[in-house]
């Protein structure tokens, strides 16, 4: 999915919550996203407030790292049911994505930041399109 | 001061490049996935590198270097500390406080060990058992054992001795029971401390 097609209709780019990664993955993902015009609307780290801000702010996408334990990742979809999860490896050897209403994880071996982009972009871009004035 | 990332991580080494520009002191970040792109890096003053951006880099590149890696072995460590660098910090543990700390310390020309580095190290120093006196290596031992202390890999000692890796392994394994040694890196050590290589 490339970007064009992914926000063709709303032209407004994904709103993304950033969970429990590393501290300077979190900084260098917030630049890389902030290079493709991302916005990135939250960071949180600890599990309990991360839930709760999944709740309130109703991202688009929550990217997690790759090791976050399924029960806390359970609790980020239950609190933002249309978010897509995006769970993110330090060393870009994996990335997994669960879309809503999806069972399973998907897994992307060796991602780039594009393929991280592309993901992003793809997530919430139909509620994006119908947010729209017109 | 300046200062260059070499990591083929892209988001972690923006994270780095992000995290040391927010210290005052320092003037420039370059950064680069690999040797092809690193434009300025003979100018920089400290290298922060992830060995897996390309082999052999710790001994090639002018500057010091702070290797900073999600590899943690002890044989990692000890092997970069012996090609040279300054230091040696674990990605996982990171932080951007630490490494600000870590790179005004190599700066000012100190060695640098992540704290949970340096446990794993002392702990096998306090540990260490008394060694045979007069233990002799044979002339093979010494061969294997020099190309290991120089840095090579269990796969380059044999392609350069004509040997199997397995060969090279049962020797390793001979040395390491001959000098009563918990591993490689000990008996590497208690070698060259010896003069047995």
């Amino acid at each position: 999915v490339d970007r064009a097609a992914a926000s063709e209709g709303s032209g407004m780019p994904p709103r993304v919550l950033l969970g429990n990664l590393e501290p300077v993955v979190r900084l260098g993902m917030s630049a890389v996203l902030a290079d493709e015009e991302i916005d990135v609307i939250g960071a949180e780290a600890r599990p309990g407030p991360l839930v709760l801000l999944a709740g309130r702010l109703r991202p688009d996408a929550v990217v997690l790292d790759v090791h976050t334990p399924p029960e806390l990742a359970d609790r980020v979809r239950a609190a933002a049911p249309e978010a897509t999860l995006v769970l993110w490896a330090r060393d870009e050897d994996v990335m997994e994505v669960v879309a809503p209403g999806d069972a399973a994880r998907r897994r992307v071996a060796e991602p780039s930041p594009g393929d991280l982009r592309d993901e992003l972009w793809r997530s919430g871009a139909g509620r994006r399109s119908i947010a729209m004035p017109e | 001061v300046k200062l260059f990332v070499l990591d083929p991580h892209t988001i972690y080494r923006r994270g780095l490049a992000a995290s040391l520009e927010l210290m005052p002191e320092v003037d420039a970040v370059g950064h680069a996935g690999g040797m092809q792109d690193a434009r300025g890096i003979e100018q920089a003053d400290l290298v922060l590198l992830d060995p897996a951006a390309g082999p052999g880099l710790v001994a090639e590149l002018g500057a010091p270097v702070l290797v900073c890696s999600s590899e943690a072995s002890e044989d990692a460590v000890l092997g970069a500390m012996r090609a040279g660098a300054a230091g040696y910090l674990r990605k996982d543990v990171l932080t951007p406080e630490s490494l600000a700390a870590a790179v005004r310390a190599a700066v000012s020309g100190n060695r640098v060990m992540a704290p949970e580095l340096l446990g794993n190290l002392l702990e096998n120093v306090s540990l260490e058992p008394d060694r045979p006196h007069g233990a002799r290596l044979t002339e093979r031992e010494q061969q294997v054992l020099t190309l290991i202390a120089a840095g090579h890999a269990t796969r380059e000692v044999a392609e350069q001795l004509c040997y199997s890796e397995r060969t090279v392994k049962n020797v390793l394994h001979d040395v390491v029971t001959k000098l009563n040694a918990r591993s490689r890196s000990q008996a590497v050590a208690f070698a060259v401390r010896e003069g047995l290589i």
